[in-house]
């Protein structure tokens, strides 16, 4: 029997998916495309908006954020301590990864528990105790700080995410190696960690982003507006009595192409099938 | 080269002892395939003697080494593992030059040996590839050119062929046959394919709960089978076995009753009338319509022709049991039909409740020089 319906059916289907995909790309992409119109917007005329496009078009705003304010200063602050967190994060991870992965020892699965619960509980709730602690060791107000509280927020997720990398990688890998001359370590080098870079792409990049996109610890560990993070640096554009809004979004949008340009960079790290052939 | 030594080897993982006091001697030179079910411990014992597994208690020794505490670099093995176990980031030149590598060797003189081995395995238009682009019969090889290029002392193969299809596998199963002869190295190949294991083989180590079932050359292990286990697990299709009593006197005067035949038996020792027992036959060993002195009678119940051999099953009138018999493959023969095996007692393998052989005879039974192990005790000369 024909379906009545079939030509609309065959017709229907790719136009609903197409108007949900259009749907749901405005949704995500409107925020950032109206960021661009109002950092194009003179300082205080975004108010007077009144379309969809903005009126006049200037680039004063982007450079009174690097002439007026020390925005370049805050986004090598935010490179510095996101590199260092998320590279620190990467090695600490990787081979707390890589143990978990392969070495059987008594309480391994809680240890992976316990690791997962630090996850589970809001960075609000150890902000204070860490404050005190930093305090205590000198810590605050400092980029170490800063680094080290940014690596308490990434290591958990990056010694799961490097477990399940390395648990894929079949240890008859590491195994070959150790019989080929290695060391463990050496396994490790040679043949488990160059397998697992799409991983370690992976994890760097949440590190990173995850670092990069802090402001509570930035706000709360660190005063000195030269140690300022771009985080702290685009909250101060926003006054008691008003907010220079064309500013912020011309740092906001400042602030979001070092992560852009390092996913472009980045992602040709994250393919699929680096350990086609190895095995079967 | 040197031989191999397991010495009261015990693996325990928790509560389970998955190898329990295994005693294997394996000679310089000599090709020894450890086979037997799944989880009998075969594997395990070969990742004890390549250093991946630790060893509960008990001794490895490798030439007049122990080697239980050295790391599995420095034992000079080589592995062939049954997933291949490829560097997919490395191609084919620098998978096989990788332990050389490893070991310190310069570029020129790896490249040279690369080469040598490459040309041995047919691999030399292939060095440039990465293993995700080969066959499942050139990955093997580059795997197998990985294992000869270091010239190890020993060669580890574990279950090498099981991923590969049957012609593939045929193929292979003859490059090692020849690499065994070329090197005349110490080998020990784990597989559960009997084929493999009766084909390669110079001693047939059987395998069972982590026990040693047998030891002994593929003509001993098929010709006088010491547990009813090694009988049933070698040879395909498996013996027929066939519960029967002992019902009088010892030694050769000892009859067996099957069904309504009296089947005289040949015991090594006394076993008292009214013994249960289980008497073991060979398919080839039953012949439709033969000439052998004692039959059995049954109904055709399924024939598989296999071109050469025609294998029917039968299912016994006396006893009710099925057996499989061979028959020559131009046989007419229709599921349904009555049929006459017949038998020589020579061919019979009798074996007491306990599953040990207790029958003496050894029909074709080539002299051996070999030690052979009672499951679970120390290796003890032959029969």
């Amino acid at each position: 029997m024909t379906d009545p319906m079939g030509p609309w059916r065959l017709h229907l289907a790719p136009f609903l998916r197409f108007s949900a995909v259009c749907l749901l790309g405005t949704i995500v992409l409107f925020p950032m495309y109206w960021m661009l119109v109002v950092a194009l917007t003179p300082t205080g005329f975004s108010r007077a908006l009144t379309g969809f496009v903005p009126e006049q078009l200037s680039f004063g705003n982007f450079v009174a954020i690097f002439t007026e304010r020390p925005m370049l200063r805050w986004i090598v602050n935010s490179v510095v301590v996101a590199t260092l967190a998320s590279a620190l994060s990467l090695l600490f991870g990787t081979s707390c990864g890589y143990a978990l992965s392969r070495l059987r020892f008594r309480g391994a699965g809680l240890l992976m528990m316990v690791v997962l619960v630090t996850q589970m509980m809001p960075a609000t709730s150890i902000i204070v105790p860490l404050y005190i602690l930093f305090r205590d060791l000198g810590l605050l107000d400092t980029v170490q700080g800063m680094v080290v509280g940014h690596i308490s927020l990434v290591v958990p997720l990056a010694i799961w995410m490097s477990k399940g990398f390395f648990d894929r990688i079949p240890p008859d890998l590491d195994g070959a190696a150790r019989i080929d001359g290695c060391t463990r370590l050496g396994a490790w080098w040679y043949v488990a960690l160059p397998l697992a870079l799409p991983g370690m792409a992976a994890i760097f990049i949440y590190g990173f982003v995850t670092s990069w996109h802090d402001y509570l610890f930035a706000h709360a560990l660190v005063h000195s507006q030269e140690l300022w993070t771009a985080a702290n640096g685009i909250a101060s554009f926003r006054g008691e009595y008003f907010t220079l809004h064309e500013l912020q979004m011309a740092a906001a949008l400042v602030f979001a192409l070092p992560v852009i340009v390092m996913f472009i960079v980045m992602q040709r790290w994250i393919v699929s099938g680096a350990l086609t052939g190895s095995v079967r | 080269m040197p031989g191999v030594r397991f010495e009261a080897v015990t693996k325990r993982f928790g509560e389970t002892t998955v190898l329990d006091g295994v005693d294997i001697d394996i000679a310089e030179g000599e090709l020894a395939v450890f086979v037997g079910p799944s989880g009998c411990g075969k594997s395990t014992l070969l990742r004890m003697l390549a250093g991946l597994d630790d060893v509960s208690s008990g001794r490895i020794w490798i030439g007049d080494e122990v080697v239980n505490a050295r790391q599995p670099r420095e034992r000079d093995i080589a592995m062939v593992f049954q997933s291949y176990a490829l560097y997919p980031h490395l191609t084919v030149e620098q998978n096989i030059g990788f332990p050389l590598r490893m070991t310190g060797v310069p570029r020129h003189e790896r490249r040279r040996q690369v080469e040598a081995a490459a040309a041995l395995l047919e691999l030399t238009p292939l060095l440039d590839r990465y293993p995700r682009q080969l066959s499942g019969g050139q990955r093997q090889r580059v795997a197998m050119g990985r294992a000869i290029v270091r010239n190890p002392a020993v060669f580890l193969f574990d279950e090498p062929l099981s991923n590969l299809d049957a012609a593939l596998r045929l193929q292979m199963r003859l490059e090692i046959a020849r690499l065994h002869r070329e090197f005349a190295a110490t080998m020990i190949y784990v597989t559960h394919d009997q084929v493999e294991a009766m084909t390669l083989a110079d001693r047939i180590v059987v395998l069972r709960d982590g026990r040693v079932e047998q030891i002994g050359t593929p003509r001993d292990i098929y010709t006088a089978p010491r547990t009813r286990f090694v009988a049933s697990f070698i040879g395909a299709p498996q013996m027929n076995l066939l519960d029967a009593t002992l019902i009088e006197g010892a030694g050769s005067s000892t009859l067996a009753r099957l069904g309504s035949a009296d089947v005289p038996v040949s015991l090594a020792r006394a076993a008292p009338s009214g013994t249960r027992a289980t008497l073991g036959l060979r398919p080839e060993a039953l012949v439709p319509g033969g000439g052998g002195p004692f039959g059995l009678i049954g109904t055709v119940r399924h024939a598989e022709y296999l071109g050469s051999m025609l294998y029917l099953h039968v299912s016994l009138d006396d006893c009710g049991q099925t057996v499989v018999a061979a028959a020559p493959p131009n046989r007419a023969v229709q599921v349904g039909d009555r049929l006459g095996l017949r038998f020589s007692a020579d061919d019979v393998h009798v074996f007491d409740e306990a599953g040990y052989r207790i029958s003496d005879g050894r029909p074709e039974a080539s002299p051996s020089h070999s030690p052979a192990g009672q499951p679970g005790q120390a290796p003890v000369g032959d029969p």
